[in-house]
């Protein structure tokens, strides 16, 4: 009896530990996890602010002064020690997310997940993002060991946060999750900016272009995709002279198409990823100083994608949004100039189609055949054997699609050219920004950027200001990658690039403003073929509408704009829309509704109901007028909203508009106008009885989800803030104004800033997201730009990093 | 002098509960509670900080009490050998 009760309690002992301490299922290991030592206990509290750190291989002292914000004001010798203060400082606050981006970007998500992110993974393997960061180390080893100098300063930071954490210390979601972090490495900054460069100059849909093409014949193709549309109001503007380009367009060979079925395509990036931008010149400005402003639309999430930082040595001055893992500012100022960017949304991607021999070594190209080369990708998944990928590469890139995914065809695959693979540099240009002082400086540092390609603005204490879309972009033959090309055809290959001085720019243009908003980057004057990638073409027009309206503008201007939330897009279908509707069997409640939309004015704020039922009546619309493009087991795309709202006002009675499956019928858009518009009205009805109201707020409920799929605990839910998509305050669900800026640009420069997060990345810290309610309700902060290391009355705590002299 | 029968479970188990309680109390209050407030809500405990910090006292206490019965076989099993 004995021997069994010893037993017994052994194994409840065993029993108990290992449960307490082994993450068991979705749950986290709950004795460690709630353990008041080790636990989540201890990341109640938040980062400290005073003292000194070690840092190893420091050269001198860094002084950082926090302000209330809790940005960290960094003073640094020199830039090898600005580096490792940043990488130290970004681990700091923003450790787990700096971490989880960079796993996210790798596709080693399944290391920390399971499973269940394995298709994820894959795709991000067969995407390419490994072998183009390998690319962009190699090509620094080669050409700019500088640079890569300053990322292992960086990584060196980080680590020193890293070896100096106990794991008690560890970020909560460490915990969460059950893992430790590993150390950081220059390919992590590699792969950082190629997760930004997917981001933004990831998609494209030349693959269901191909479908639509095939399935509705050229002629319609180009009704409904057109690369021009009937009116662009295009970044740089209209009346350029490009006279100065002296390099041709490349010829156009007599290539066909390869009109392949293709039944599913990789995850794109958000299409609303994107930003405005605009400066006025001093003639333009109230004060005489030009003023310039930036807003990034991304995902909203927590911990946010920024982190704001001033960051300096006696050589220069820099402050603004930096993102963790990339060194310098991205977004922001510096003594003398003030720089932001939006995405410039050109197709950098096109895709081949791959012919193998039998035992898929080779590909045929040139009437030869060429060698395939393997990269073996090792996917470790957590708690199981790791799964083995194997992707082909050919001169063009790697074969995305394949009989081993998403493609059944034993001999033949997509292979995918993408800027993104080409080993830019792009971490140079926002080290050179950060030390600009004028122009000229802008215009250097911009050459080493490849992609993202972005609309880079820039306005200078000198009274410059200036626009350039700055990428490296293959210089096509018209209609070149639109649609999927053959692959073993040289002529189909990218011939050449456009000549860097080449790319449009404009620089104090007679206006006195430049602006971009993600729109056309230029009318079809620019010498060279741009294709329409899925550019903007509302918020450009009432920012470019806006600077029109008067002679000068102020500050207060700025915020306005920013927080704009006037709906062209609705103001230029609804009224049509309402005219030619036959209301005569609209019931009372519908009646009731067609009266609220008839009196809204079209601006997206918060207690409007106006936006929420125009949001039904156009989504559901839209869906009735592409019924012909919901097929399934095809990858498809369905027109651009511009294109859409042009077509339904003036090609009404086009073969589109009928519904499918009314076979006895054929609709006309009036048709349509009143089906959806009765569809909405029954939702609308439904929304009432649940939720109270469709006011807008209530409608859109804005949320910023935590990084690790929105977990409700560490988001914030139901943020009151207007806009919506196409608007200028583009906030929509979880999408929005990531960081609002505006530089005033006195010597030195005024600032405002402020973004939707806060500066910790500890959801158990008061600054977790703090920022928010003032961001949501149009408020910025001053950004403190500090002129030396004194501490001004700004500063609530000093730490001092110390190199360990050993 | 050695714990008897329910004891041997109950007194560590209180003992921890306890001092874990305190613990989590005096490093969550100092801070609002802000995290525990998420943590509960996390673990579907209806997002009450004070129910977390039950809650983790009660882990901490089991194991303690656990342990020692545990413990207190292996004395009897020496004893009685």
């Amino acid at each position: 009896m004995k021997y069994v009760k010893l037993f017994i309690s052994f194994v409840f002992t065993i029993g108990i530990f290992y449960a307490l301490n082994t993450k068991l299922g979705p749950l986290p290991p709950l004795g460690k996890f709630l353990n008041p030592g080790s636990g989540i206990w201890q990341n109640e509290k938040d980062e400290s602010i005073t003292g000194n750190a070690t840092i190893p291989g420091l050269k001198e002292q860094v002084t950082v002064h926090y302000d209330e914000q809790m940005i960290p004001h960094v003073f640094a010798q020199n830039e090898h020690d600005l580096y490792k203060a940043q990488g130290y400082l970004t681990a700091k606050h923003r450790l787990w997310q700096l971490e989880f981006q960079t796993y996210a970007a790798a596709g080693r998500l399944s290391e920390i997940i399971g499973e269940g992110a394995l298709n994820y993974d894959r795709a991000e393997r067969r995407r390419g993002m490994g072998y183009g960061a390998d690319q962009a180390i190699a090509y620094m080893e080669q050409y700019d060991t500088e640079t890569l100098g300053f990322l292992q300063d960086y990584a060196d930071g980080v680590n020193a946060y890293i070896d100096q954490l106990a794991p008690e210390d560890y970020p909560v979601e460490y915990k969460l999750l059950d893992y430790s972090p590993e150390a950081w490495s220059s390919k992590k900054t590699a792969l950082l900016l190629m997760y930004m460069t997917k981001m933004l100059a990831g998609g494209d849909d030349d693959l269901e272009y191909t479908n639509v093409l095939r399935l509705i014949g050229k002629e319609n193709f180009n009704l409904l995709f057109p690369d021009f549309f009937d009116s662009v109001d295009p970044v740089i503007p209209k009346d350029t002279d490009w006279s100065f380009i002296d390099v041709t367009q490349t010829e156009l060979p007599a290539s066909q198409v390869v009109l392949d079925t293709i039944v599913e395509t990789i995850e794109k990036p958000n299409p609303d990823n994107g930003s405005n931008n605009w400066a006025v010149s001093g003639a333009k400005s109230v004060t005489g100083n030009p003023i310039l402003a930036n807003d990034p639309h991304l995902g909203l999430n927590l911990p946010s994608i920024w982190f704001v930082m001033q960051l300096s040595t006696p050589e220069h001055n820099a402050f603004g949004a930096t993102i963790p893992g990339a060194l310098g500012v991205i977004s922001g100022f510096n003594q003398y100039i003030a720089w932001g960017e939006t995405n410039a949304t050109r197709d950098v991607i096109d895709w081949y189609k791959i012919e193998f021999n039998n035992d898929r070594t080779q590909y045929k190209y040139d009437g030869q055949w060429k060698n395939v080369r393997v990269r073996v990708e090792d996917i470790k998944i957590k708690g199981k054997e790791s799964y083995k990928d194997s992707v082909l590469y050919t001169h063009h890139g790697p074969v995305v699609y394949d009989k081993n995914f998403r493609s059944d065809n034993e001999r033949s695959g997509y292979a995918m050219r993408w800027i993104g693979h080409d080993g830019g540099n792009n971490q140079k240009t926002f080290i050179a920004l950060n030390k600009a002082k004028n122009y000229d400086d802008y215009v250097n540092a911009l050459q080493y950027w490849n992609a993202p390609a972005q609309n880079f603005v820039f306005a200078s204490t000198e009274g410059d200001i200036a626009l350039w879309i700055q990428g490296k972009f293959p210089n096509k033959w018209e209609g070149q990658g639109k649609f999927l090309m053959d692959g073993s055809n040289p002529e189909n290959d990218w011939q050449s690039y456009i000549p860097q001085k080449f790319n449009a720019h404009t620089k104090n243009p007679e206006r006195g403003f430049v602006s971009s908003a993600n729109q056309h980057p230029v009318d079809e004057n620019y010498p060279y073929y741009v294709f329409n990638d899925g550019y903007e073409t509302y918020r450009n027009r009432v920012i470019n509408t806006f600077f029109s309206t008067k002679e000068k503008f102020s500050v207060q201007d700025f915020k306005d704009l920013h927080n704009n939330n006037y709906n062209l897009k609705a103001e230029e279908l609804v009224p049509y829309m309402l005219e030619h509707m036959d209301t005569s069997s609209l019931s009372e409640d519908e009646k009731a509704i067609y009266q609220e939309i008839s009196t809204w004015n079209f601006n997206n704020d918060i207690d409007e109901v106006g936006p929420s039922i125009w949001r039904q009546w156009y989504g559901r619309l839209y869906n009735m007028l592409w019924d012909e493009f919901d097929v399934e087991d095809m990858a498809l795309v369905s027109p651009y909203t511009y294109q859409t709202i042009h077509l339904l006002k003036n090609y009404g009675d086009h073969e589109f508009m009928d519904i499918v499956a009314t076979e006895d019928k054929t609709e006309v858009a009036k048709d349509l106008f009143l089906l959806a518009f009765k569809e909405a009205a029954k939702r609308l009805k439904e929304i009432k009885e649940q939720d109270g109201d469709y006011t807008w707020v209530n409608y859109k409920s804005t949320y910023a989800g935590h990084l690790l799929q929105a977990l409700p605990a560490f988001s914030r839910f139901d943020i009151p803030i207007g806009g919506g998509r196409n608007i200028v305050n583009a906030t929509s669900e979880n999408h929005g104004p990531s960081w609002r800026m505006i530089v005033e640009m006195t010597s030195p420069p005024t600032a405002l800033g402020i973004y939707p997060g806060g500066q910790s990345g500890n959801p158990g810290s008061q600054y977790y997201d703090n920022f928010i309610d003032d961001w949501a309700a149009g408020k910025y902060h001053s950004l403190n730009f500090l002129q030396s290391d004194e501490a001004t009355s700004a500063i609530i705590g000093t730490q001092t990093l110390i190199p360990n002299h050993d | 002098m050695p714990l008897k029968k329910g004891a041997v479970f109950f007194v560590p188990f209180l003992a921890i509960l306890l001092y874990w309680v305190v613990h989590c109390f005096i490093l969550s209050s100092a801070n609002d509670f802000i995290l525990a407030k998420k943590v509960s809500q996390l673990l579907q405990i209806g997002g009450n900080p004070y129910l977390l910090i039950l809650v983790t006292g009660i882990v901490g206490g089991l194991a303690a009490g656990i342990s020692a019965v545990f413990g207190k076989q292996i004395s009897t099993f020496a004893n009685n050998k």
